[in-house]
């Protein structure tokens, strides 16, 4: 957990709101701001008018989860052939029979279709943000065992080569950051989190796992300086650089409660695709009974790099409506419920 | 030592020793020098006794010269901006500077060592009641908040390196040291990043990162804080079986005289792992710890 160390100090405890986000913004870009002129250019984010979202059913991890992908890949119209493929799936911890993590067994039917479909490439890498040790959860989670059958690289990208990228947006005021090599040297980036209730955040989906890009031995264990310059602000600034080409949910099983460690399993039962990665967000909020707008990543990543409204996101797969549901969440994190 | 640990040691010499950079070591096979795993290879080659003192001058000296060629204008070892030194990997290059004055530049150490006692950890207002955020250790990256794994290798560093004798900043700087370690460990004993608790919950403490910190409090070890916390070690010792972790184990009980027999066992088994992976950091910390006959950990040993 992130609270003692976040630079808000004892309001670290309160919900995110949009207030505070603002209130949190670094004086270059208040000022900015108040020239009319945000922290990014707009000539580098072209929101779409319709952003197509696909959840598709997946009671278990025991089905043909690769054709599930496929299906998902199809409805969607993603063309990877080619491409070199990065999976970023979320592995922060090891917890026996916690849903902490992206399950492997969707990490290898990801793979697998990836490669069904025609991409030159697979590599799977993480950077999990407690956890040094990344033997120790490759083992645990059970990753190694389904790279190695698929013949699988994996990327520790807490200790890959890193080279510093100027951010396409700066909310957060680092300006830049060092990312890993291995991920930026891909075609086709892929977040895969476990959808999860967040202490801090609200929520933590596709966007928030891009967290597990940031390279450990530059930023440490946690990876304090993102929470210095703010959660959000550093959530935003992360996606909108990265800029993921898909974002696969693992909401099969999700968690709820105290998230995104010591909460508990909680079934729903779907597996989320999505280009736009803050309108597939944005629509796991609404599943769980979290409103979107509440949550300054997202409403404030809506204003130029995604769909966050209804009315913009096309559903190709199962209404959210099959899986509306009200995860508990922490006291603080209830003012964000729908 | 029996022979399935000397041929596995042959083979994570020669692992180390099949060049890949013109100096130093990347934490993996194919990847750019950095400062850990250049260390840990250095502990690891320079712990066999193989080479004759002439011979081993020669070949560290350009692995040291590629890590003091790292060094900025405030003493400390820099890979990427300056305001983001990793103090971890400071704290350990400052124990292998330690053993290797004699090849480095002059004033290399004590700079290193200047840096390391000038940077503290953020203060920030008590959050919650069981943890101390007054606190100030060493932080991973400048201007954070100080966290386990920094504040061991760093207040270990200050112990072994001896440079500056007792000044009363270096012993100011451990003993705060000291006590925030004291306030993270996790309840039984142990530690983990660095946060017990988390909203009145108990967090687990993690196997590596609580060797170190033991590490760290060796000449402490009267302390209940360290008693807790190596039982709760000799009992997980076998709980999380990869290389790194097994590695820092077998060093840290080493350093408490405690036997290491089952963990070397378990270590020499899985360090193939790491040698297929490429982790050459893992591949060097398991030599050090497998090697310890001929070293006896000297290089993390603190005067009691």
């Amino acid at each position: 957990m992130f609270r003692s160390s976040d630079r808000e100090g004892a309001r670290a405890f309160a919900p995110p709101s949009r207030r505070r986000f603002l209130q949190a913004l670094p004086l270059a870009v208040v000022a900015a701001a108040s020239c009319n002129r945000p922290p990014y250019r707009r000539e580098d984010f072209r929101v779409a008018a319709k952003s197509p979202i696909a959840l598709l059913p997946a009671d278990s991890y025991d089905g043909d989860l690769a054709d599930v992908v496929l299906r998902g890949l199809s409805t969607l119209g993603q063309d990877v052939r080619g491409k070199r493929v990065f999976l970023k799936p979320n592995m922060v911890e090891y917890w026996r029979d916690k849903a902490v993590n992206t399950d492997a067994r969707l990490v290898a039917a990801t793979a697998d279709a990836m490669l069904k479909a025609g991409a030159r490439e697979v590599v799977v890498g993480e950077g999990p943000g407690h956890r040094r040790d990344i033997e120790y959860l490759l083992e645990g989670t059970g990753t190694r065992d389904v790279l190695r059958d698929l013949r699988l690289r994996f990327v520790d990208l807490n200790h890959d080569d890193v080279r510093k990228v100027v951010l396409k947006s700066n909310y957060s005021g680092m300006n830049s950051v060092w990312l890993p090599v291995e991920l930026l040297q891909s075609d086709y980036v892929v977040s895969m989190p476990k959808l999860k209730t967040h202490h801090l955040a609200g929520m933590t989906a596709s966007m928030k796992n891009l967290f597990g890009t940031m390279p450990g031995a530059v930023y440490g264990w946690p990876k304090n300086p993102l929470h210095f310059h703010g959660i959000e602000q550093s959530i935003i600034d992360l996606t909108a650089t990265i800029r993921p080409q898909l974002a696969i949910v693992d909401a099969v099983l999700a968690m709820e409660g105290d998230g995104p460690i010591m909460g508990r399993p909680r079934q729903v039962g779907f597996i989320g695709m999505g280009t736009d990665l803050v309108a597939l967000d944005s629509i796991c909020a609404r599943v769980i009974g979290l409103d979107p707008s509440k949550m300054p990543y997202l409403s404030v990543a809506a204003e130029f790099m995604g769909n966050a409204d209804v009315n913009k996101i096309e559903h190709r797969g199962e209404r959210p409506d099959r899986y509306a549901t009200q995860f508990d969440v922490i006291e603080p994190m209830k003012k964000l419920r729908i | 030592m029996d022979a399935n640990r000397d041929e596995v040691l042959d083979r994570l010499r020669q692992r180390l020793l099949t060049p890949v950079n013109t100096a130093g070591w990347g934490y993996y096979s194919g990847k750019a020098s950095r400062i850990e795993p250049t260390c840990w290879a250095l502990l690891a080659l320079g712990s066999t006794g193989s080479l004759s003192t002439t011979q081993w001058d020669a070949f560290a000296r350009p692995h040291l010269a590629f890590l003091a060629g790292l060094q900025g204008s405030d003493g400390l070892l820099v890979e990427t901006d300056p305001a983001l030194a990793n103090l971890t990997a400071n704290g350990l290059a400052a124990i292998v500077f330690a053993g290797q004055r004699a090849l480095l530049p002059t004033a290399t150490f004590a700079r290193l060592h200047a840096g390391l006692v000038n940077l503290k950890g953020v203060r920030l207002e008590p959050i919650d009641p069981k943890q101390d955020s007054t606190l100030q250790g060493w932080p991973w990256v400048r201007d954070t908040f100080s966290w386990v794994e920094p504040t061991a290798w760093c207040l270990l560093a200050t112990k072994v390196s001896g440079i500056d004798g007792r000044s009363h900043a270096t012993e100011a700087r451990q003993a705060e040291a000291e006590r925030l370690l004291a306030n993270r460990m996790c309840t039984g004993g142990g530690w983990n990043y660095g946060n017990a608790v988390a909203l009145g919950q108990d967090l687990r403490a993690y196997v590596p990162t609580t060797a170190v910190a033991l590490m760290s409090l060796q000449n402490r070890r009267s302390d209940s804080v360290v008693q807790q916390s190596l039982s709760m070690l000799e009992s997980q010792r076998l709980a999380e079986q990869s290389t790194m972790t097994l590695a820092l184990v077998s060093i840290c009980l080493r350093l408490y005289g405690v036997s290491t027999d089952a963990v070397d066992e378990r270590l020499t088994g899985v360090v193939a792992r790491s040698e297929e992976s490429g982790n050459l950091q893992a591949v060097a910390m398991a030599m050090y710890a497998l090697s310890a006959d001929r070293h006896l950990g000297s290089a993390f040993r603190v005067s009691q």
